[in-house]
């Protein structure tokens, strides 16, 4: 049995079969059906296949119905309650970072304070520090500005003041790390405020503790 | 409503899909009794044996319970032979893995079809039989569904998770080698 050169037409034998074919098509692959020979086989054969295996095994029909579920529509999401349940979350999460951010914010004052504090008594250390104990710095929130600190943490070089007084160049200095950048007045100045110190704190960094004070009870030998 | 029963033949499967959606348990007992046998061939000719109905019934109940799913890109019927053939694999699957033997031997083709027109010729049959079962599988799955069930290139490749170009050459080369076999 041989093979129709044209390919498309052997392509379309088996639609021919099953009547899959559109009028035009149908008429033009007949046509060429009854003129060969090959083509005209190989449609018997396509017959003879079908006819031979397209049998019908015995099904329980019944059996299959009966276990084919009722229809039952798919559950609809409530876009309404999936917006409020996003709308409540959200809140949540807003109002608890605005709680967090507060806490931070006023344990960042704490901090500085303490930060402060440990400053001097670094720069106090050559002087009147030995001997002293692990010392509790007692800091009351009140007691700092917080602005003080964080002025002198700003980087000098960027931003040179051009009218700096003596205080604030002197907490320049601190910051910059270097005391021979202040006058001998300064110096002394600065000196007289440490020796005014009634509460030395220990030299140690690592081994200060902190331990907020509350408001009615403020450090001993400040206003 | 007009009784489902009545004129069946010319509502169309998605027809009969509003109908059981709508409550009509009859439409679908008429989409199985359309669809049940041609499951049934494809089934068997992709390698079931014994358990041929209980792949049917399983494609049905899978298949309505997905219904919602199907949009109707291709016929009811191709959707129904992709579901069979998942079944089929996973259940063959689950049997190499119990070591059982899951080859389709060639005298099963033999008893598959028993159930023959009688029209047809002992002689031929048998031939007919021996021919396709010396295919490969995947030139036997895409012959079938092109010959016995109609099915376009395109609706083969869907079922046997192919491309339209391999479905068309598994369906020549298989004819090629029936008609090797039939002219031996």
């Amino acid at each position: 049995m041989n093979d129709c050169p044209n390919a498309d037409v052997r392509d379309l034998l088996p639609d021919l079969l099953h009547d899959r074919l559109d009028k035009a098509t149908r008429a033009m692959v007949e046509s060429h059906v009854e003129g060969c020979a090959d083509c005209r086989a190989e449609l018997a054969l396509l017959r003879d296949v079908r006819a031979s295996l397209r049998y019908s095994p015995a099904l329980n029909i019944a059996a299959i119905t009966a276990a084919v579920p009722s229809y039952r529509a798919p559950v609809r999401r409530s876009w309404v309650g999936w917006r409020t349940a996003a709308s409540v979350t959200l809140l949540l999460a807003g109002g608890s970072s605005l709680v967090v951010m507060q806490r931070v914010g006023s344990h960042s004052v704490d901090s500085a304070a303490v930060v402060a504090a440990t400053d001097r008594a670094v720069l106090a250390e050559p002087q009147i520090a030995h001997g002293t104990e692990s010392t509790t710095v007692a800091v009351a929130p009140q007691s700092v500005e917080p602005s003080a600190p964080r002025v002198a943490r700003q980087p000098v070089a960027e931003n040179p003041m051009p009218d700096v007084r003596v205080s604030d160049r002197r907490e320049l200095a601190l910051a910059g790390g270097s005391l021979t950048d202040l006058s001998e007045r300064e110096l002394s100045s600065l000196l007289k405020d440490i020796e005014s110190l009634d509460a030395l704190p220990s030299t140690d960094v690592e081994s200060v503790s902190i331990s907020p004070i509350a408001p009615s009870a403020p450090p001993r030998g400040r206003p | 409503m007009r009784d489902v029963a009545e004129g069946a033949d010319e509502l169309t499967d998605l027809d009969l899909i509003t109908r059981w959606k709508g409550g009509d348990q009859r439409a679908a007992t008429l989409l199985v009794e359309r669809h049940a046998g041609a499951v049934a061939r494809f089934a068997s000719s992709v390698g079931a044996k014994g358990d041929v109905q209980d792949v049917v019934q399983d494609t049905f109940v899978r298949a309505f319970g997905s219904l919602d799913s199907f949009r109707g890109d291709s016929s009811l019927r191709t959707w129904l032979f992709t579901i069979a053939r998942r079944l089929l694999l996973d259940l063959r699957r689950s049997e190499r893995r119990r070591g059982e033997q899951v080859e389709v031997q060639e005298n099963d083709a033999s008893t598959e079809y028993d159930s023959l027109d009688s029209v047809v010729a002992e002689e031929t049959r048998k031939r007919m039989h021996a021919a396709v079962a010396r295919l490969s599988k995947t030139q036997r799955e895409v012959f079938l569904l092109r010959v016995n069930e109609g099915l376009s290139y395109k609706e083969i490749a869907d079922v046997a998770g192919t491309t339209e170009g391999a479905a068309r050459v598994h369906y020549h080369n298989a004819m090629r080698g029936i008609k090797e076999f039939l002219d031996e």
